[in-house]
């Protein structure tokens, strides 16, 4: 009995593990940080179109460098996806990343949401920018970035830990335009003008700034969208309470940062590989984004949304994101000199 | 050929103490039944346990009908428990709680006989030990003497070339105690084997051994058959085994000796002869017999426990003579 | 061990991390280690005092249903207690706006770590209250006896005798409770406490500096054996454990009625902040969600099926090993055994990613060498099954150990001299013997398997879904009406297994020792 009931429970563990090696269908591996139900859709619609199914790993994106670095040449990814332009940079430097093949697949992308040598190329991109409370703000007070420091925002600024990749990008961008120096003076007197010690989500400094606990929040734009069309009444109220101003945009313009895609260098499948790229860029799935995820598409000459009309023109910040991804060590380095938790 | 034979064996535990055993040898013939005695820390379970292969000899050489068992540092040489065909029986039964009496007996003999065999072979030793009709009970649903007396029989079950008791009949209560020791030395007896057995209760020892190894701070200090070692014991120590013992300077060469204190012999004062001059310093009495604590005069050093029976109206301060009755030469008990 | 290797290289960033954060890292951690362990004392030592010595109406279901909160993950209730900050809000403003902006700081600090506490607490005591218990009900009546009758009465007696004899079973369950609190990532991250293990993720992926992240790795391992350390040295030469009639279930005391009440209300206590409060919450979410998706909507059946499989085959296959493995290690008690014995518990206070890196790189290294002849591993559920087994094996490890201490050498030895090898021994009496304890490893291996999050998303392979995974990715959606949906999953199908595991063990218990009845 002992010995045929050991012998069963090696057979089923032989099974059970090598079952995800066994698959015959043609497909690509993407490797993804992004979490949204929407891709799904895409991946769905890329496989009615082509008969190509998009097998997925989702995890951290600095994760999923470190895999595919460990994997080395014998990784199943095709694609690597994440939502900053700062882990695509990365990814690049770590080797991981090869270019595409053909220029055209991206000429529809403007140059600063692209990779200067084509390791990857944006899909969607979203505008980091300041929401302010209506009734107590007036959009007039508010001008830039740097004028957060400003003490008149005293226990009144709503922003999240600096932990998190889209305050380490912004940070970027600011010591890009003021010098590590003066990046390090603004994160100093933003941290002081918090409301509270930084926690929560973006959609937190949101919810928090309609209860009133503080007045601005730094906050994603397609985070207002969701909370817009959120399946929580209490998250509908929150987000018809605060505005959106795109700051800075009498100078550089608004911080914007990417979701973007690149393929892998050792990947055997480069063309199927390119060939979602392509379906991801065309404009079919681009007009999806704005209705969907409230990401503004990357490719231009897409209709935007209609909440995304409602928010205000936006001017981006061109600075190429590429060069910013460099910057991300720096920027955390000053984060943790300036206290910002 | 002798059944057990060690020469030189040595055990140490680490090596800031001193050693459990220290460079014991002995011999134990076929059929004899031995006690090992010693107070506690002086090596007795560690040579049962090397015995049995639960430990190994830093040193020194085990054989065990006239084979080889283990040669200290070296540990090819090395026979594990399960090949040295001996039963052990252990100090507090160590019966498996899982498994019924008769699984329990009839676990060392599964692997060595057929089924039809093993029971039988499960009832005989269950008999053997008075336990027939307790087959299935577990051994929390027994008593401690049943356990014990299992635990026996388990031991016995597989016939085992020699048997190892460690301390069979502690926690039982005296009545118990009595009649399990009976049981026991019966049927050691009437299976002739060779047994060893570790006790600190000198009644177990003296009552079914045939021979007694005092055992001192891991080396053997006396051998003999139980009335030697109870009425000629070498020292202090081995005398104090066996109960209360009276240090006697013997004549004039001052030769040291150890009288029981039954020996003892009352001459009152005023009657002449042998014995030596004493004063009596308390007198109690204990069921038929008189506990009578005397001060020898010629050792002021040492006090006397005498137990008499009739000691007359004997008070405190009193003086008069003991003798000591000539030991009754070595007997051996049971042939 | 190579975590240990990398802490003597020369590291880009540790200067700068001793001068600006580590203070506030070992800060944060050393703050929110100390409350979560004395809250869970707190929770857990007198409801498992009551439910061991007292009779009253409810005991039997409580005794194992005081432990279902092990079956919510730190995250999920880390998420759930956080929403109990925006309750506090308008407090907070009043505070802000009467008291002044200071006075605002400090509530708001006060009431966030202490929330966080509280959520970690609420989920982690029942590793104290599974110790406690266990400790509890095999002190024997003896000593607790001797000191009524003495003239104590029954709380000093609990002060004096019981909690003191308690002390290794306090030390181990709350060590376990330390080491869930420093790995934990979720549960902190939400509530913006950074504590070491987040200093670790950022420096290593926001900084890119892999040496400083492992020397902070190896900061933790340190505090951990120090720990073990200062509370080996407390304990010094004083024994607690009473060898004799450790079998013994002691008679339980009837109360009084009110007296009965009372205790009833101490129990239930830990059980309604730690299990009722976030299944209610949750429950109300999938409500809400049911309502407005309708049942059509639940993608979670493969995930289901997937991540309880390999959840279930993984633990046991690792209690079985771990099983042998503690007996070689008790068969042999030579040195290096003893201490592979101990690199191999590190596992458990290492941060998850920090062993799914490192597993990474192992197979990686495996997949290179063995290229000709052996298809690929990493990246297959096999690597993931190998890291729950370098992050958990502590658990079925340190269960099994302290079952087989317990039973003393002589069963084996027994076996021995009866003529079995090691090998049959270890079948015939160890595994028998210690089927209590190896199931209830493999069950609470399964349990933390199911919560497992980390590991799994960074070691998956392809379109590989747990409910951990997909409650995980759905939270950071901010979906929690959504997520509600897997964590209940979560939490019914672990609560299952423990109250299965609770309920099998007393019974063992019944058959192994007669069980006294209260006469009432």
């Amino acid at each position: 009995m002992r010995k045929s009931f050991v012998t069963s429970l090696g057979a089923l563990c032989l099974l059970f593990f090598c079952s995800p090696v066994l698959q015959a269908q043609e497909s690509i591996t993407l490797y993804t940080q992004r979490h949204y139900g929407f891709d799904e859709k895409v991946h769905a619609q890329f496989e009615e179109k082509t008969g190509i199914k998009v097998n997925v790993v989702k995890a951290g994106a600095d994760e999923l460098i470190a895999r595919l670095g460990e994997e080395g040449e014998r990784t199943p990814a095709d694609l690597f996806m994440t939502a900053d332009a700062g882990t695509l940079t990365r990814a690049k430097e770590a080797g991981v990343l090869g270019t595409f093949s053909n220029p055209e697949l991206t000429a529809g992308v403007p140059d600063f949401l692209k990779d200067a040598d084509g390791a990857w190329t944006a899909m969607t991109y979203r505008a980091r920018v300041i929401m302010y409370a209506h009734d107590r703000v007036k959009p007039e007070e508010l001008s830039t970035y740097e004028a957060l420091a400003d003490d008149k925002w005293r226990a009144r600024v709503l922003i999240r830990s600096s932990s998190n990749v889209y305050n380490q990008s912004l940070m970027t961008t600011i010591i890009e335009a003021n010098g590590a120096d003066g990046a390090l003076e603004w994160a100093k007197a933003v941290r002081k003008n918090m409301a509270r010690p930084p926690q929560g989500s973006d959609r937190d400094q949101i919810r928090s700034v309609a209860k009133g606990l503080g007045d601005i929040a730094v906050a994603n734009t397609y985070y207002l969208g969701l909370l817009e069309t959120s399946e929580e009444e209490t998250d509908r109220k929150a987000a018809a309470a605060v505005k959106v101003f795109f700051p800075n945009n009498a100078g550089r313009g608004s911080h914007v940062n990417v979701s973007g895609v690149g393929v892998v260098g050792v990947s055997k499948k480069k063309e199927l590989a390119e060939k979602f790229v392509a379906f991801l860029l065309s404009p079919e799935v681009q007009a999806q984004f704005p209705e969907n995820t409230f990401e503004y598409p990357a490719v231009e000459s897409i209709e935007l949304s209609e909440q995304q009309k409602r928010w205000g023109e936006l001017k981006a910040d061109q600075v190429p994101l590429s060069t910013l991804g460099k910057r991300n060590a720096e920027a955390v380095r000053l984060f943790n000199e300036a206290g910002w938790e | 050929m002798p059944a057990i034979e060690l020469s030189g064996v040595t055990r140490q535990f680490s090596r800031t103490r001193r050693p459990a055993l220290l460079d014991v040898s002995s011999k134990i013939a076929q059929g004899e039944i031995v006690a090992l005695v010693g107070e506690s820390g002086s090596g007795k379970t560690t040579f049962l346990r090397i015995l049995a292969g639960l430990e190994e000899p830093d040193r020194g050489e085990v054989r065990i009908q006239g084979k080889s068992m283990a040669i200290g540092g070296r540990r090819h040489a090395f026979v594990p428990p399960e090949k040295r065909k001996l039963g052990l029986v252990f100090q507090d039964g160590a019966l498996f709680p899982h498994l019924n009496a008769t699984k329990n007996v009839a676990y060392g003999l599964k692997r060595i006989l057929p089924k039809q065999e093993w029971k039988e072979r499960v009832t005989e030793c269950l008999c053997l030990v008075g336990l027939d009709g307790k087959e299935s009970c577990y051994p929390h649903e027994l008593s401690g003497g049943e356990r014990q007396r299992l635990a026996l029989a388990r031991a016995l079950a597989p016939a085992p070339d020699l048997l190892l008791l460690d301390e069979p009949f502690s926690h039982l209560d005296p009545a118990l105690r009595r009649r399990l020791r009976a049981d026991i030395r019966q049927i050691l007896e009437g299976i002739g084997k060779t047994a060893i057995i570790v006790t600190h209760d000198p009644e177990d020892a003296l009552a079914v051994a045939s021979r007694v190894l005092i055992l001192n701070q891991g080396q053997v200090v006396q051998s003999g058959s139980p009335s030697e070692v109870y009425y000629r014991p070498a020292n202090q120590y081995c005398a104090e085994r066996f109960g209360p013992a009276n240090r006697v300077i013997i004549g004039t060469d001052q030769t040291v000796g150890w009288k029981r204190p039954e020996e003892a012999r009352w001459i009152p004062c005023e009657v002449a002869g042998e014995g030596y001059n004493v004063s009596v310093l308390d007198v109690r009495q204990m069921g038929p017999l008189f506990e009578v604590l005397v001060q020898p005069e010629a050792q002021p050093d040492d006090q006397w426990l005498c137990f008499l029976k009739e000691p007359g109206n004997l008070t405190a301060g009193e003086k008069g003579r003991v003798a000591w009755r000539s030991t009754p030469d070595p007997v051996v008990w049971r042939s | 061990m190579a975590v240990l290797a990398y802490l003597f290289q020369p590291a880009a960033e540790w200067t700068h991390l001793v001068r600006t954060v580590l203070a506030t890292y070992t800060w944060n951690t050393v703050i929110v280690v100390f409350g979560v362990v004395v809250l869970s004392m707190l929770l857990a030592v007198p409801s498992a005092w009551f439910v061991s010595r007292y009779e009253f109406w409810g005991r039997d279901w409580l005794s194992w249903a005081l432990v279902l909160p092990l079956a919510i993950p730190t995250y999920v209730s880390g998420f759930v207690f956080y929403r109990g900050t925006e309750a506090a809000t308008d407090f907070l403003i009043w505070v802000k706006l009467n008291v002044g902006i200071d006075a605002y700081f400090a509530a708001e600090l006060g009431i966030r770590y202490g929330l966080l506490m509280i959520a970690l607490a609420a989920v982690l005591y029942p590793y104290v209250y599974l110790a406690c218990r266990a400790s509890f009900a095999q002190q024997g009546k003896g000593p607790i006896e001797a000191a009524r009758c003495l003239g104590r009465s029954r709380k000093s007696v609990f002060f004096s005798v019981a909690l003191p004899m308690a002390r290794p079973a306090l030390a181990a369950g709350g060590l376990l409770v330390v080491m869930e609190v420093i790995n934990d990532y979720g549960a902190v991250n939400i509530f913006g406490v950074p504590t070491l293990t987040e200093g670790i993720f950022r420096t290593w992926f926001n900084m890119g500096d892999k040496v400083s992240a492992l020397r902070l790795a190896g900061v933790v391992m340190f505090v951990v054996a120090g720990l073990l350390l200062i509370e080996q040295f407390l304990r010094g030469r004083a024994r607690y454990v009473e060898t004799e009639g450790a079998l013994a279930v002691p008679q339980r005391e009837c109360l009084e009625r009110w007296r009965q009440l009372r205790v009833l209300l101490w129990c239930l206590v830990p059980l309604v902040i730690g299990f009722c409060i976030p299944v209610i919450r949750l429950a109300s979410w999938a409500v809400m969600y049911l309502k407005e998706n309708g049942w059509g909507s639940l993608p979670f059946g493969e995930a289901f099926l997937r991540g309880t499989g390999l959840a279930v085959v993984t633990a046991i296959v690792v209690t079985l090993i771990a099983t042998f493995f503690i007996y070689a290690v008790r068969l042999k008690r030579c040195h290096y055994r003893r201490c592979a014995n101990r690199v191999a518990n590190l596992g458990y206070t290492m941060p998850g990613t920090v062993v799914a890196v490192g597993v990474m790189a192992v197979f990686g290294a495996f997949d290179r060498a063995s290229e000709a002849f052996l298809p690929v591993i990493s990246g297959t559920l096999l690597a993931i099954a190998f890291a729950y087994f370098v992050r958990f094996f502590a658990i079925p490890s340190q269960l099994i150990r302290s079952g087989m201490d317990r039973m003393g050498k002589p069963l084996e030895e027994a076996s021995r001299v009866l003529g079995e090898r090691p090998l049959n021994t270890f079948l015939r009496v160890n595994v028998p013997l210690l089927r209590g304890a190896i199931f209830a490893a493999a069950m609470l291996m399964f349990v933390d398997i199911l919560k497992e999050l980390p590991l799994t998303l960074i070691l998956r392979p392809a379109n590989f879904e747990t409910l951990a995974t997909i409650a995980f990715s759905l939270a950071k959606e901010g979906r929690l009406q959504a997520c509600a949906l897997p964590s209940l999953m979560i939490i019914a199908i672990s609560g299952i297994g423990l109250a299965f595991m609770q309920r099998w063990m007393s019974h063992l218990d019944r058959v192994t020792s007669r069980k006294e009845d209260c006469e009432c």
